[in-house]
Parts: C-alpha cells; structure tokens; sequence
C-alpha cells in the first residue's frame, strides 16, 4: 500500500517543500510495512487497550484562579491588547 | 582530596550524610556542580539551559532549612531536569525551534515538588526534539555526547539527563519515559534510572508526546538517590487525572529494608527468552549474563519465562505513540505560542502548515505524519484499534510471567552506544534501539536500568521489570546488587 503524501501533509497541517516528498514518502512506507506485521496476529473479540490507568480520579468541580493573561500572552508570536493577531485572513468587502 | 573531587566521586548516601552532617552546604554543592557542568557542557551539550538563580536561591533557602535541623531526601542536592518539563519563567524548548522561545508560565508538578524537597534545580537538559528519538540526534540544539566516549550517542530522548549524571555535572536528574527514554539512556551512559509506574508520577506541566505512555522519572547513579527522588515527585495530583491516589511508600527506607534482610535470597528472576534472542550483540548477552549471575549468587532463583509478543511491541508501540503524538501536536498552530513563519500567508491554513513545517524537525513531523494516517477515516481500526488491542495481549503476557516470577531481567538494549550517524537514516534501526524498553509502557509497569559492567569499552544496562506499583522491589533489587558491585557506579569524565 503506498501513501498520498500530499492528503497526508494537507491533514496534519504541515506543509511540504522541495524533496520533502520523497523522503516522507520513502519512510512512511518503511514503517508502515513494519505496522503492517501486526495483521499476522488474530485480535478478534479482544478488548482494545487505551489507558494504562487503573483509576480516573476526578477532582472537585470548582472554579480555580487562572493564570495570569499577561504572563500566557507572553509567549504569544504576535499579540495586542491580550488577543492574539493572525494575519488578514478575509478579502477586502467589495462595495 | 579537594571538595570538588570528593563530591563527584560521592553516593547518593554520602552525599546526603556530607549534607546532613554540615561537612558541606548545599550553596557549595551546588556552585561546584554549576562549575564543572559549565564546563564540561562545551564538549558534552548535555544541557540546553542553565537556572543558576533559581539554583542558588534554591539552595541558601535548603541551607536555612538544613540548619534548622531537617534531613534527609533530596534537600540541598542539586538536580538537572529535562528540558520537556516546565520550570516557572525559564525557556522550555523540548529541544524543537517550535519552543525555541517559550518561557514557562507556570510549573510542572514535578517541579513544585522539587522545590518543596529543597532541590537547587541546576538547569534544563537535552534531548531529542520532543522526546521523539533514541540518540538525541533529533534535538534542535545539536546532539549530547556521550562522556564515556564523545564520538558516540549518549541514547534519548532523555541523554542530556543521561549524560548528565554519567559526568557527574549533576548528581541527580530528571528525565522523561515514552518507550525507553529513561532507561536506554541510562544504559548507555552507565547510571540508573527508573520508568516508574503508570500513574505514579503527575505529568501536568510536561510537554505532552503520547500522553497514554509519557511518565516521569529519576535518574542517578545509584539506585538509592533515584529512590529519594522518586518518593519526592510521587503522588496523587489534582491536575492530572491519570495519577493515582494511593499512599507513596518512602522508597529509600523499603531499599535499604531489602538489603537488611536479605530479600534477594529467594527471589524469582524471569529471563525472557525473546529478550535474548536476534540481534543481541553477543558481548552485552555475555554481561548481562554475569549480571544475572550476581544474583543468582546472592540466593536468586532464575525461572525462565516467555512473553511470546514482544516481536509485535514495536508495530505496537509507534502506531500508539505516533496517534498520540498528532493529536498532541495539533496545539502548535503558529498562533497561541510557539514558531511562527515570517513568510506572508494569505489564510489561517497556510500559516499553520508553514510554520509547523519550519518549526518541527524531520522526525517529528514523520510521526505526526505517521499518526494522522493511523487515526485517519478507512485506517482507525486497521491500525490505531488494531494496536490498542495488541496492547492488551501484550500486557497480558506480562500478566502470566508474572505468575512464575517476582520480576524480570534482560538487557536494556541490543548494543551498547551507536556512532553518531549510524542509525539515523533508517527509523526502523533506530526504533530497534528501544526493543526491550517499548511493551513496559505500552503495559504501564514500572521499569529500571542499572549498569552492570562494559563491554567495547563502553557500559552495559540491565533492565529489571516488576509488576504494576513495585516500584520500591526494583529499586531494592538495583540497590542490592549495587551495595554487591559498587565498582559499577563509577562515572565518566573524572
């Protein structure tokens, strides 16, 4: 089975420059065939494994004071007045 | 012999006794191990970041307490903490561009109850690039060498902490365990170290890889000083769901008990033939061998025993980690925090693409890759569920061996130290690395490496499993053979 590296990189939201694709084409496939030992084994009926947790302990519902805005804005790449600034992202109304 | 020389030589027991008995302060401790880490650090790059303010605060307020008359733990011993963990207002990069620039807001748990144990925390440790890797070639900020030997790797992800310790530039350190980031390192560069319990440790404020395996735990020297830390970091935490709420037995105390009486005369050791199989470089067969050996000389009774899946755990392991590890990373968008591309996007999806693609390194976004095919609609249950269910037979071989056994033995890796560049263009050698360490988290059980001798010049680690919460029967078994063969907690670089 081979890979769409462009649907792949498209839904992880990482872009693809020159040679990328090659190179994660050719290693995909070399761990994906590795993956692929697992259908030697019959899992039938066995009750899928998630969470090595013996107990999910919920804490109390109640409201804690947050971190300080100023102190998490900080390492914000691009910031104002406490909001985060993205590029334009919508076209210009046209009139 | 200088203070300096004394104290790099010294055990985690005489090192604590220097503490308690005021031959030494904590505030010299501390600047003598700042000193020698500093510079050892051009050569080895065992650290990305120094916390000498914090250290050295760290260490006066453990000097008060000292001479009020508290003892004992890890208070006024210096401590190096991986670079993945978070340490109020200092950078944490988890080795990637993409934090090249974060300051941590707030702490880890772990580093909370650092401080509260009055640990001076000497600075912030490499690795490979969000703990993806076995050599700590992944990190952004160059590789960590090895001190036995610098043209080899020191192992990873946790090999800055590894390193670390080996050259005695901090006598204590924190790393994290995926797959075998705590213990291959550790075997490599000739310390022990401990993957503790799933559960046992709180992971909040740790930089998140596949947070159904991710634990926390010490490295040292010696089995003793990775027991003293492990009973400070231990414990129930309300801010991370997964940590259990069940009483942390003082570790260092059980340790000792079991050397008292005796407790290895009697003790079943399981060898798993699949542990000893293909691809083990004869030379670590034949140490590992003796190691066992030791035991068995001791009063140890050897049982062998199967865990007939261990060939699935590396399939296993990387459908696991690498699902976990695309859906943790979704949250670096160039947006909140983290790299940002400075090239001009014209929508929200470009800027996300671009800058995740210059801000993660080649095998990052190769298991984000990786895990978003796993998990991707059509794949789900050939791969994610598939694994999850492999997972279940895996810890149920556990199960069984340890119905004939207290705990399990083996190397903790095929090889000793690789070359730099010697794996790295192939994922699957490299994961191979890891073959021993992957099924104890894919289980959750808690596991150790300790050294126990060399061979091609360089150290050998053995690998001790226990069942789920024994934490404290590995760390007496480790803390047993070492008071045996002392000569095996040597360090590097001295």
């Amino acid at each position: 089975m081979s890979v769409n590296v462009e649907v792949l990189a498209s839904l992880a939201r990482i872009a693809l420059e020159e040679g990328d694709h090659e190179k994660i084409e050719h290693k995909v496939n070399q761990v994906l065939e590795a993956f692929n030992q697992l259908n030697q084994v019959k899992t039938d009926g066995i009750e899928p494994f998630f969470y090595a947790s013996p107990e999910m302990t919920l804490r109390e519902d109640v409201p804690e004071a947050p971190l300080p805005v100023e102190a998490l804005m900080k390492n914000a790449p691009d910031s104002s007045d406490n909001c985060f600034r993205i590029p334009k992202v919508v076209g210009d109304i046209e009139s | 012999m200088s203070l300096n020389a004394q104290l790099l030589h010294a055990s985690y027991k005489e090192l604590r006794t220097a503490l308690d008995e005021k031959e030494v302060s904590s505030i010299e401790l501390t600047q003598a191990f700042l000193e020698r880490s500093k510079k050892l650090n051009t050569d080895l790059n065992a650290y990305i970041s120094f916390t000498d303010d914090l250290a050295l605060e760290q260490a006066r307020e453990a000097d008060k307490r000292i001479a009020q008359g508290e003892k004992g733990g890890i208070l006024g011993m210096p401590i190096a903490v991986k670079d993945l963990i978070l340490v109020k207002d200092y950078k944490c990069t988890a080795a990637s561009k993409m934090l090249e620039s974060f300051t941590a807001p707030y702490d880890a748990s772990v580093v909370t109850r650092l401080k509260q144990a009055g640990a001076p925390i000497l600075g912030k440790t490499n690795l490979d690039e969000f703990a993806m890797g076995s050599s700590n070639e992944n990190s952004y900020f160059g590789a960590t060498k090895n001190p036995w030997d610098t043209a080899y790797v020191p192992g990873g992800s946790s090999g800055g902490s590894g390193a670390a310790v080996a050259a005695r530039m901090a006598p204590l350190s924190l790393g994290t365990d995926t797959g075998g980031s705590i213990r291959q390192p550790a075997a490599l560069c000739g310390i022990t170290g401990i993957k503790p319990t799933y559960g046992r440790v709180s992971r909040y404020g740790v930089v998140a890889f596949a947070s159904s395996l991710d634990q926390v735990g010490p490295m040292c020297a010696d089995a003793l000083g990775s027991a003293a830390v492990l009973e400070s970091i231990s414990g129930h935490d309300v801010h991370d769901a997964t940590s259990v709420s069940a009483k942390v037995p003082s570790f260092v105390a059980l340790a000792e008990k079991f050397v008292v009486e005796n407790k290895i005369k009697g003790l079943r050791i399981g060898l798993p033939k699949e542990f000893f199989s293909e691809g083990l470089d004869p030379a670590v067969d034949k140490v590992i061998k003796e190691a066992v050996s030791v035991f068995k000389g001791a009063g140890a009774t050897v049982v062998d025993i199967e865990l007939p899946h261990t060939k699935y755990s590396l399939a296993t392991y990387y459908i696991i980690c690498s699902s976990e590890c695309s859906s943790n990373l979704a949250r670096y968008d160039g947006i909140h925090y983290g790299h940002r591309t400075s090239k001009k996007t014209t929508n929200l999806e470009e800027l996300y693409s671009l800058s995740r693609r210059e801000g993660f390194g080649e095998e990052v976004r190769l298991r984000v890759l990786l895990g978003t095919f796993a998990l991707s609609s059509g794949y789900y249950d050939a791969y994610y569920r598939k694994a999850s269910q492999m997972r279940t037979l895996l810890r149920d071989d556990f199960k069984k061996a340890f119905e004939k056994c207290d705990l399990i033995a083996g190397p903790t890796s095929p090889t000793t130290a690789f070359k730099f560049g010697e794996k790295s263009g192939n994922p699957i050698q490299m994961y191979l690395s890891d073959v021993y360490t992957l099924s104890t988290n894919l289980a959750g059980l808690p596991g150790l490496s300790m050294n126990v001798g060399y061979a091609n010049k360089l150290p050998v680690g053995l690998q001790l499993l226990g069942p789920w919460w024994r934490d404290d029967l590995l760390l007496g078994a480790a803390h047993a053979y070492q008071t045996l063969q002392p000569e095996t907690l040597k360090g590097a670089m001295l």
